[in-house]
């Protein structure tokens, strides 16, 4: 029965909340359609604790395979799917974060809810599909499907300027994906030339992808680094970042900044950079030097902004330049920071969208002049927001210090001037984050209006402090996450700091002879 | 119990006494809150005691693994950062301190917070504190000492906020952690640093790896560690440039300011400048930098107490300036010294500060001392004490500051990295130290009340109702505290006591107990400068001199304050006349808040406004929006309707899926 359900579990995990959209679609009662979407992402949840259950820590493979057939047999375009440990935090991260933001649009959300539910939904299936795809159609289709629901939860449950907005995110995106087409494209044509067969499977591409040119490598490299850097966003592609995050709703924002953006960084740490070690390395410098200059720049702007989610959406710049620079250091330090950190932004700005979207829905304005001393009348609010705080401005003691920690130490050993100037960042975090605390959280409530303020409700509680343990837990277990993911990194950066093809395969449980280890208290 | 659980206990019931207070006993009565508040520090002490002067005074190191904290592959090898406690002599010193001054104030600030609502808060920001500060110190490692070192920044600026009510005091918070963590990017730095040199942040490792071949090939890595750390002391101990933060910090709670901004946090600096003094002899550049941060520290900083007339204030910048002297201390290579000064300032200022307290809190809230005068005939206790404590920092010979500054100076002058020059910028700060606290006490305590009797009720937004008229001294809770103190204010230097004197009282134990006890810390460091500088190179002649120099001075600069302050305030009128603008300038605390706002805030608030307006906005959406107009039309076709809207986004899915089928079938 284990390996049976090894065997299926990221089918199940891909297509049961595309079920759950399709019940939902047909359910008559919104609130009824609020407790069943509730109910089918905490089953996915569920589901997904397999992964971690049975994950074999020893491996870098790709673990839970399944391949099978999907297109006509001549084109090579397989249904093929799995996780390593690179995917495998993402992906949890993802199933855990997706119920509690289902739980937040109960307030958030108050028109058409069974249409929004049903695409939330159909979103959660195309990021845990674009996850573990390891076909690069597949993958396509996934990262493509990611778009269409967050177009729409953006562009009809978003704010005044919503259509400016989602049309923004929209077009960047897709400028991205056709990049990222036409290099697949290339790919696949590269490997029919080399070995005349058509593939589109990512471990054979792997090998095909770095036996190219130093100089095709670079044009293939650069058109999927963009394509992957518009998602991040990197700067100088970020200006739709701001827009989409300050007029999507609530549950938008969080899973924005949770999960997609994530997917950029996902797709160079799984795409640009083990495809194309040359040019990656080629390119390093200059990526590094991006990530940092934006640290600073992000940072700067949103010390700068008065509107509370534009602050945040810049914050979201700044760190995540800290992923990228720590990704392209090629060392272990970087690679394991970088994807930390991935998941800690996604549990720190996740808490902060969701702490603006409580005041957003009493009192309907995201100017921070509106707020101040919150903490008079919604005390546990106010703890919420400085333990996110503390979570975003990296304390010890939290995930975000682990991340960083690991990044800049990792970049430091390739260039101590870029940790240098990343370090700074560190301090205008400080400097942004304490001001929004300052101004929203403490001083004088002299606003009528906030007088009338009521604390966070049981669910707000529920989901905030959720959220306020993954904070903490993150700073002190990183040690069994991160055994999890040790064998993936420390074979990407082999691969990389070597030149040479990823090399990885489909363990696929009940044909192999892997013995079936129960890995659930780390090594 | 065996020791390493005890050591973990230390640590660990502070934390377990926060999450009490803060999540458990909010509506609990407040004596329940104060008592948990106060046990969970309490206990630490008592456990600490035995752990202090049994196994650690025999000479043994504590040392115990929490668990994993991290741990990834590193070059060949592993990186492995365990969260790892130790408590060895030197740490055994300051965690002596933490608890025992520790316990006290918490038992003040039952008393001190008595008329305050939902006080669970603050007992729980405390506990957390001390939960940060020891394993700040206990940390075997430099992360854990990390945690501790940004942790103590966090309740720090909690607790300077405590009143949040009044945006002031949560700039002045928010003002502490930033300038912090300036400081802290330099303890990063440091981090980063000694990964690359020496693969590990364990400190007995990296001291078993440091060998003099090491060193003499990374000779400028080890001045470019020492000079980060430096800038993580200057950011917590409040040294130039960055002890900005501290004066402000004085809007916390005064129990707050003893604890944290006296005894203990600020003092973090001189621990890790100790711990890692095999480090930092290696490199005379950056033992000199520390050298004259810190006697630059302590003299600008007592040039600015002199004119302050907050009561608080002028002990904030007292403080500044002795840690001054511990930092100097540090810096020409008496690092035992520095420790010494560590504890008896821990000692005096502590007392200080709960005396500022204790009149504070019996007067409603009033903190300038020209409202002030003659208290010592209503409030006994606090004045005679504050006496003791001030004589104690001025080092009236025979109290515990003569002894560990004088020892300091001595080294200044005489020390491995020594100069007379150094000396000088030391005693002069010693003069204006005691000048600020003689004229303090005078005006506070002595001399004609200035006490206005229509006495109007300052409301610090923190709403306590009841109107007491007449002052008097306070419950015991709040002068026993004062009285222990005293005590240890007296008494606590004799453990550095010179060795002139030593010679002279027949002692002939060759170095005094503090030098004896902190040995093996410093074994390393004391061979290295040692073999690179020879011994110190003072004489007994030199000894005497110096200390009658520094007592003859500050009898003088006693006997002006009080010849000066004897009619009252107006005394310094004539010379603050006579100097003018230097007064207004020092007055306004030599402006460098208004530097820094001007050279440094205010250009990268510019920078952060140019990036968004003209990055942002004109290049890169103007690039985007204007430069391709057929995004453009798009874009505007797009937002007329929403109908619109989806007709074109069905066209972009409908080409995407071309796209597709072109590469799938062809």
């Amino acid at each position: 029965m284990v390996t049976l359900i090894s065997q299926w579990i990221l089918s199940l995990l891909i297509f049961f909340p595309l079920l759950g959209a399709v019940l939902v679609a047909f359910t008559k009662d919104a609130q009824k359609a609020r407790h069943l979407a509730v109910a089918v992402s905490v089953l996915e949840m569920i589901f997904s604790f397999h992964l971690i259950a049975h994950f074999n820590v020893d491996s870098s493979a790709m673990q839970f395979a399944q391949d099978l057939a999907w297109l006509p047999r001549g084109t090579g375009i397989r249904y093929t799917v799995g996780v390593d440990g690179l995917s495998l935090l993402l992906v949890m991260l993802t199933t855990i974060l997706c119920p509690l933001v289902f739980l937040s649009s109960y307030s958030s959300i108050g028109s058409n809810v069974k249409s929004f539910l049903a695409l939330f939904l159909v979103l959660e299936s195309a990021m845990i599909g674009a996850l573990v795809s390891l076909d690069l159609v597949l993958f396509y289709v996934f990262w493509e499907a990611m778009l269409i629901p967050m177009y729409f939860i953006i562009g009809v449950w978003g704010g005044k300027d919503r259509i400016y907005a989602t049309t923004k995110f929209f077009i960047y995106t897709v400028i991205g994906s056709l990049l990222m087409l036409v290099a697949f494209s290339y790919l696949y044509y590269a490997h029919y030339q080399a070995n005349g067969i058509f593939t589109t499977s990512l471990i054979e591409l792997y090998k095909t992808a770095a036996a190219l040119p130093a100089g095709v490598q670079m044009w293939l490299f650069a058109a999927t680094a963009l394509a992957f850097a518009i998602k991040v966003p990197l700067f100088p592609f970020h200006t739709w970042l701001p827009d989409a995050h300050v007029q999507a709703p609530t549950p938008g924002s969080v899973i924005l900044a949770g999960v997609l953006l994530k997917m950029g960084t996902y797709g160079l740490m799984r795409m640009s950079i083990p495809m194309f070690p040359q040019a990656a390395h080629d390119a390093a410098p200059f990526m590094i030097g991006l990530g940092v200059f934006g640290i600073v720049y992000g940072a700067l702007i949103a010390w700068r902004q008065t509107d509370i989610k534009k602050l945040v959406a810049y914050s979201s710049v700044s760190h995540l330049g800290f992923v990228v620079a720590g990704m392209f250091a090629f060392n272990e330090l970087g690679f394991t920071g970088a994807l930390y950190q991935m998941v800690n932004h996604g549990v720190s700005t996740g808490a902060l969208f969701l702490l603006i979207g409580v005041v957003y829905e009493r009192r309907h304005t995201r100017e921070m002049s509106e707020y101040g001393g919150l903490a008079k009348q919604m005390p546990w609010y106010a703890f919420f927001f400085v333990v996110a705080t503390m979570g975003s401005v990296a304390l010890p003691g939290t995930g975000g210090f682990i991340g960083e920690w690991m990044i800049l130490t990792g970049v430091f050993q390739v260039s101590p001037a870029m940790a240098a100037v990343a370090g700074t960042g560190v301090i205008l975090g400080a400097i942004y984050m304490l001001w929004l605390v300052l101004k929203v959280v403490w001083g004088p409530l002299n606003n009528d209006e906030n007088k009338k303020l009521t604390d966070c409700t049981p669910r707000e509680t529920f989901v905030l402090a959720t959220l306020s343990v993954f904070v903490f837990a993150t700073g002190f277990l990183s040690v069994p996450m991160l055994a999890h993911t040790e064998p993936t990194m420390k074979k990407l950066q082999q691969s990389v700091s070597k030149k040479e093809a990823y090399k990885t395969e489909l363990v696929i449980r009940g044909t192999s002879d892997e013995p079936m280890r129960v890995m659930m208290n780390g090594r | 119990m065996n020791y390493q659980a005890m050591l973990a206990a230390v640590l660990l019931i502070p934390l377990l006494g926060a999450l009490l207070n803060g999540f458990f006993l909010r509506r609990a009565p407040r004596l329940v809150t104060v008592t948990v508040g106060t046990l969970a520090i309490a206990v630490p002490f008592v456990l600490s005691c035995l752990l202090v002067f049994g196994p650690v005074s025999a000479g043994e190191v504590i040392r115990t693994e929490l668990f994993s904290w991290i741990s990834v592959p590193f070059n060949e090898g592993r990186l492995e950062v365990p969260f790892g406690l130790s408590v060895d002599r030197l740490s055994g010193i300051l965690l002596l301190i933490i608890t025992g001054v520790g316990s006290l104030i918490h038992l003040y600030a039952g008393e001190y917070m008595s008329h305050e609502e939902g006080v669970y808060r603050f007992f729980a920001y405390l506990n957390l504190f001390v939960f940060s500060m020891l394993s700040l110190v206990l940390g075997s490692n430099m992360v854990v000492t990390f945690l501790g070192w940004e942790g103590v920044g966090v309740c720090s600026y909690l607790l300077i906020g405590y009143w949040y009510s009044d945006e002031a005091n949560a700039r002045a918070g928010m003002k502490a952690f930033v300038a912090n963590r300036v400081g802290d990017l330099g303890f990063l730095l440091a981090m980063f640093m000694s990964v690359k040199l020496f693969g590990t942040l364990d400190y007995s490792r990296i001291a078993e790896a440091l060998t003099n071949e090491l060193a003499a090939a990374n000779a400028p890595l080890l001045t470019a560690i020492g000079l980060c750390l430096l800038l993580g002391v200057t950011g917590k101990s409040a040294q130039l440039p960055l002890y900005i933060w501290l004066p402000d910090a004085m809007a916390g709670p005064t129990p707050v300011s003893a604890l944290i901004h006296a005894a203990t946090m600020v003092t973090s600096g001189i621990y890790l400048m100790t711990r890692m003094s095999f480090l930092l002899v290696h490199s005379p550049a950056a033992m000199t930098t520390i050298a004259v941060i810190g006697a630059c520290t302590a003299l600008f900083a007592a040039t600015i107490g002199l004119v302050q007339n907050d009561i608080k204030k002028v002990l904030a910048y007292s403080t500044v300036s002795q840690l001054g002297f511990m930092v100097l201390g540090c810096g020409v290579g008496a690092f035992q010294f520095g420790v010494a000064h560590l504890m008896t300032h821990a000692f005096f200022k502590a007392l200080l500060f709960l005396g500022a307290g204790s009149v504070i809190h019996a007067m409603h809230h009033e903190q300038d001392i020209r409202k002030m005068g003659g208290l010592i005939k209503k409030m006994p206790i606090t004045g005679w004490t504050f006496v003791i404590g001030t004589l104690a920092i001025i080092g009236f010979p025979g109290l515990s500051g003569f002894f560990s500054k004088d020892e300091i100076l001595y080294y200044a002058w005489s020390g491995t990295f020594g100069h007379p020059l150094l000396w000088v910028l030391g005693a002069l700060a010693a003069a204006c130290t005691s000048f600020y606290m003689v004229r303090l006490t005078y005006l506070v305590f002595f001399g004609e009340s200035r006490v206005e009797h229509a006495h109007h009720h300052h409301d610090h937004g923190h709403g306590h109702d009841h109107h007491h008229h007449e002052i008097h001294e306070n419950p015991l809770a709040m002068t026993l505290p004062l009285m222990i103190l005293a005590v240890f204010s007296i008494i606590g230097g004799y453990v550095s006591m010179p060795h002139a004197i030593m010679h002279m009282l027949g002692i002939h134990a060759g170095e005094n107990l503090i030098t004896q006890w902190l040995a093996p810390v410093l074994e390393k460091a004391k061979v290295v400068m040692t073999a690179a500088h020879g011994e110190a190179h003072g004489s007994a002649a030199l000894e005497w001199g110096l200390m009658g120099t520094s007592t003859l001075v500050m009898l003088i600069m006693s006997g002006f304050a009080i010849a000066l302050y004897k009619a009252g305030p107006k005394g310094g009128e004539s010379i603050a006349k006579a100097v003018g603008g230097l007064y207004r300038l020092i007055l306004d605390k030599w402006r460098v808040d208004e530097l820094y706002q001007a050279v440094i805030i205010e250009p990268l608030k510019k920078v952060g406004d140019g990036f968004f307006k003209f990055g942002d906005r004109a290049l890169i959406e103007g690039i985007i929006n204007e430069g391709p107009r057929g995004i453009y039309l798009v874009t505007s076709v797009l937002s007329d309707i929403q109908s619109g809207l989806v007709r074109n986004y069905l066209k972009v899915v409908f080409v995407g899926i071309l796209a597709l089928c072109v590469w799938i079938f062809i």
